[in-house]
């Protein structure tokens, strides 16, 4: 048991519990909302594909063997179609960053200029404690994406003097000295997570408001 | 202004980023190197400090930089 477990783990929770607040939520939610329930149906579906990529299908937990194709394709042989083929992986990685860093920032300032309709502003934007997460992955993913796109790294960082080797200096700024991408993935766990309850908490609020 | 549930779920998950970035960080050779060195000049450290230090740099390959700083 490490950080790898712990992360993992905490990120496979966070997503189950935002998957079953997701279905109650759709459960609850009005029939004749149908862009909303289609939004929603679409937001499990990519959930449940994230959560059980995350877990390749439950072989962290049961350690099953991996049938043949995912031997022969998969770069680290589990049962998990991610780790085949950048389609599965960074397309969907990029998106999420898109949706988690920037939608509520954008339909918020969006929202001063037009005058947005209230559902679809509650839909992406349940509550506007949201932004935090939005900015906190911001903070993560900005230095890192900047350093890369610009090329400032000069590559592996030498192991004779660290104290004077920009490598390191830049592995600082961008807070590369730890697992990035897993704790990007962690913020987007929670993104969800909390999108989902805010969501419910919402729904309850208002279905509380018509019962009176 | 009283906080409710939402915002503190907020804080305890910066509260936890925040510890893993500081475990992170002190998990760094770099760093490492710095609190090894102020730890051995405790004194009782002193007395296992050449045992500790040889064997633990070696195993981790990082005799040159605890060169550098001992030597």
């Amino acid at each position: 048991m490490g950080r790898k477990w712990f992360f993992e783990n905490l990120q496979s929770i966070l997503l189950l519990v935002a998957i079953i607040f997701l279905i109650k939520f759709k459960k609850n939610l009005n029939k004749k909302k149908k862009l909303i329930n289609i939004f929603i149906i679409f937001h499990i579906i990519g959930l449940i594909y994230y959560f059980g990529e995350e877990i390749s299908w439950g072989q962290h937990f049961f350690n099953w063997t991996s049938p043949d194709f995912f031997k022969v394709y998969n770069n680290q042989n589990e049962t998990n179609i991610h780790n085949i083929s950048n389609i599965f992986d960074q397309l969907p990685r990029t998106l999420i960053l898109l949706w988690c860093g920037l939608s509520i920032p954008i339909i918020l300032l969006f929202n001063n200029f037009l005058k947005i309709d209230k559902n679809i502003l509650e839909l992406i934007c349940p509550n506007k404690n949201l932004l935090y997460v939005s900015f906190i992955l911001l903070i993560f993913v900005l230095p890192d994406f900047f350093i890369d796109k610009l090329d400032l790294h000069p590559g592996a960082s030498g192991i004779i003097n660290p104290f004077i080797n920009s490598a390191y200096f830049y592995d600082i700024i961008s807070l590369n000295f730890i697992r990035l991408s897993e704790l990007h993935e962690l913020i987007f766990s929670f993104y969800f997570f909390y999108y989902s309850f805010l969501s419910l908490r919402n729904l309850d609020k208002n279905n509380d408001k018509l019962k009176y | 202004m009283k906080k409710n549930i939402t915002q503190h779920l907020v804080f305890v998950f910066v509260f936890l980023l925040l510890l893993i970035l500081i475990e992170g960080a002190l998990c760094q050779p770099q760093i490492d190197i710095v609190i090894k060195r102020q730890v051995s000049n405790i004194l009782p450290f002193k007395f296992c400090n050449n045992f500790f230090f040889n064997k633990f740099w070696e195993e981790n390959g990082f005799l040159k930089i605890y060169n550098l700083f001992y030597c």
